[in-house]
C-alpha cells in the first residue's frame, strides 16, 4: 500500500493532469452530437434522438418525427377546420409553460419549458427534472437561451432537425443531488429536439393526421388524432403507430402515444400552464439548503478527490 | 438487442451521456494521454452502453458501468498490442524505498505533459489501477471489481505502478511501450 503522503500526491497530481484536458466542451459537444442508435427509417426521428442527446433540453418531438418521412409524403388527411383550430390553439398558448412528462420509465419527472412555442428573439427556459422510482430527484437542471431568428415556422423547425439541430449558447444550471453541489455556467449546446409544441404544430401544419373520433381523457372531452406514419422498411425499432389526443375545448395537445416496431410503447402527457409567478417558479431548479456552489467540472465531474491527512 | 428505442428511454440515455461524458473523457485522457484517443474511447463506450441501455438504466450506477467499459477497452487494446508486455515493475522488496522516491518525484511535478508521458509508460493495467484509485477515487475493492482481480493485487499493483511512475519521472529510463512519444 503506498504511503498516505504518496497517495495524497498521486491524487493531487492526477487531478491536475485531468484538469489539463484541452477543450473538453468541444469534445463533449462532438460526442453528444453523434448518433448512438441504429438508423431509424425516419430522418426526423433519428435527428431528434441524436441532437437531443446533445442537450437533453426537452423532449424529442416524436410526433414531428413520424409524420413525414424523407421519401414519402402522404396525402394530407386533416379536416381543414380542425387543423385551423389546432394551429390557433398552439399559437394562443405559445406564451404558456409546457409541462411534458410520462413514459414507461419509473418515476419520470418531466420537462418544463417556457415559452411553449418560442418565437425568434424570445428567451427560452427549459428545466429537466428527473425523479427516481421513490420520488427522489436524480436530475435537476435548467437551460436558458435566446431563440435565434429564422426558426419561427414549421418548415424551419423541421429543417433544423434535418441539419442536426440549432447551435446555441446560453446558461446551464445544474443541481447535483448526489454530491450536494450546484453550479451555473455559460455554455454552448445543441438544441435538437423538440420544443414539443413546435413539433406538434409543425405536424399539424403539414396536415399529416386524420381524426379518429371523440373520447375522454383525464376526465375531459378529447379528440383523438391518428398521426400519419409513412411506410418504413428499415431495421427495427421504428415508430409504427402515433396517436395524439387534443382537448376538445381548447384544442391543445393532451397526450401522445407511440408504439414501436419492437412492441415498446410510450405515452407523454402535456399540460399547458399559465405563466403565473407560481408556475414560472417551476422553471427553476430547487437548491436545497446546505448545498455548495461549485464550478461546472465539480458539479458534473466525478467525485472530488479527497486528500487524506 | 435492447437499443435505446423509446422516447423516455432515450431521454434517460441522453441525460446519462451528458452527465457522464466529462468524467469519462478525463478518465480516457489519463488512460491514453491523448485527447482524441479519449474522445474515441468515450464514443465507443457510449455505443456499447446504448446497445444495452434497457438493462444499464436499471443499474444503481450506470456511470460506473460505462467507466468499466472504457477501462476494459483500453486494457483489451493494450493486450492486443503487447501480449508479452510485463505488467509488473520493481520487485516487492523495492517498493518501500520506492514510495519515498515516488513521493519526491510527484511533489516536483510541474510539467503535466511530462506526467502524462510517464503515465503512458506504465503497462495499461497499472495505469488503470492508478487512474481508478487516485483520479476516480474508487475504494480498493471497487478497483478490484472493475479489473477482475483481488484487493491485494490492486494494492500491490498501485505501489508498483507508483514506483514505476516515479522512475519514469526522475530518470526517463523506462523502456518505451512503443506507443507514446516523449513530449518535446
Amino acid at each position: 500500500m503506498p504511503t498516505d503522503e504518496l497517495e495524497s500526491h498521486l491524487r493531487s497530481t492526477f487531478a491536475r493532469a485531468a484538469a489539463d484536458f484541452e477543450n473538453p466542451d468541444q469534445a463533449r459537444q462532438r460526442l453528444l452530437l453523434r448518433d448512438y442508435h441504429p438508423r431509424r427509417g425516419n430522418r426526423r426521428l433519428a435527428a431528434g434522438i441524436t441532437t437531443a442527446a446533445a442537450l437533453v433540453v426537452g423532449l424529442v418531438a416524436v410526433i414531428a418525427a413520424v409524420g413525414h418521412g424523407p421519401a414519402t409524403r402522404a396525402t394530407p388527411l386533416a379536416a381543414p377546420a380542425l387543423r385551423t383550430r389546432l394551429l390557433a390553439a398552439i399559437d394562443t398558448a405559445s406564451g404558456d409553460i409546457l409541462y411534458a412528462h410520462g413514459g414507461p420509465a419509473p418515476g419520470g419527472g418531466g420537462t418544463f419549458q417556457s415559452p411553449a412555442y418560442p418565437q425568434p428573439g424570445q428567451k427560452v427556459h427549459i428545466r429537466i427534472l428527473g425523479l427516481g422510482s421513490g420520488g427522489a430527484i436524480f436530475k435537476d437542471g435548467e437551460y436558458s437561451f435566446m431563440m435565434p431568428s429564422g426558426n419561427d415556422g414549421a418548415n424551419s423547425y423541421t429543417s433544423n432537425l434535418d441539419q442536426g439541430g440549432l447551435q446555441l449558447s446560453g446558461t446551464v444550471m445544474d443541481v447535483n443531488h448526489f454530491r450536494h453541489l450546484w453550479g451555473a455556467w455559460h455554455s454552448k449546446f445543441i438544441l435538437g429536439f423538440t420544443l414539443d409544441a413546435a413539433g406538434i404544430r409543425a405536424e399539424i401544419a403539414n396536415g399529416q393526421f386524420k381524426v379518429v373520433g371523440s373520447t375522454e381523457l383525464r376526465g375531459q372531452r378529447a379528440v383523438e388524432l391518428n398521426i400519419n406514419v409513412p411506410p418504413n422498411n428499415e431495421a427495427s425499432p421504428h415508430v409504427t403507430t402515433a396517436r395524439l389526443w387534443v382537448d376538445a375545448t381548447t384544442y391543445l395537445p393532451m397526450q401522445q402515444f407511440l408504439r414501436m416496431s419492437n412492441g415498446q410503447q410510450n405515452v407523454t402527457d402535456y399540460t399547458f400552464l399559465r405563466p403565473t409567478a407560481e408556475n414560472l417558479a417551476k422553471l427553476r431548479p430547487v437548491i436545497p439548503a446546505g448545498y455548495t456552489r461549485a464550478g461546472r467540472i465539480q458539479v458534473t465531474g466525478p467525485k472530488p478527490t479527497m486528500i487524506k491527512k | 438487442m435492447d437499443w435505446v428505442s423509446d422516447a423516455a428511454s432515450r431521454r434517460q440515455f441522453e441525460g446519462f451521456a451528458v452527465q457522464a461524458s466529462d468524467s469519462l473523457l478525463r478518465t480516457g485522457y489519463l488512460m491514453t494521454g491523448d485527447a482524441r484517443d479519449a474522445e474515441d474511447l468515450v464514443q465507443e463506450t457510449f455505443l456499447r452502453v446504448a446497445r444495452r441501455w434497457n438493462r444499464v438504466r436499471s443499474m444503481d450506477h450506470p456511470a460506473a458501468y460505462a467507466r468499466r467499459i472504457l477501462i476494459n477497452l483500453v486494457l483489451d487494446d493494450a493486450g492486443r498490442r503487447s501480449r508479452q508486455q510485463a505488467e509488473l515493475g520493481p520487485q516487492d522488496a523495492a517498493i518501500d524505498a520506492a514510495d519515498e522516491s515516488a513521493t519526491r518525484a510527484l511533489r516536483d511535478v510541474d510539467d503535466l505533459a511530462e506526467f502524462r508521458w510517464a503515465l503512458a509508460q506504465l503497462p495499461a493495467r497499472q495505469r488503470a489501477v492508478l487512474v481508478l484509485r487516485y483520479w476516480a477515487d474508487l475504494p480498493v475493492a471497487e478497483v478490484a471489481d472493475v479489473l477482475g482481480c483481488s484487493a491485494a493485487t490492486v494494492t500491490s499493483t498501485a505501489s508498483r505502478a507508483a514506483a514505476r511512475l516515479a522512475q519514469a519521472l526522475t530518470t526517463s529510463g523506462l523502456p518505451s511501450t512503443g506507443s507514446t512519444n516523449r513530449p518535446s
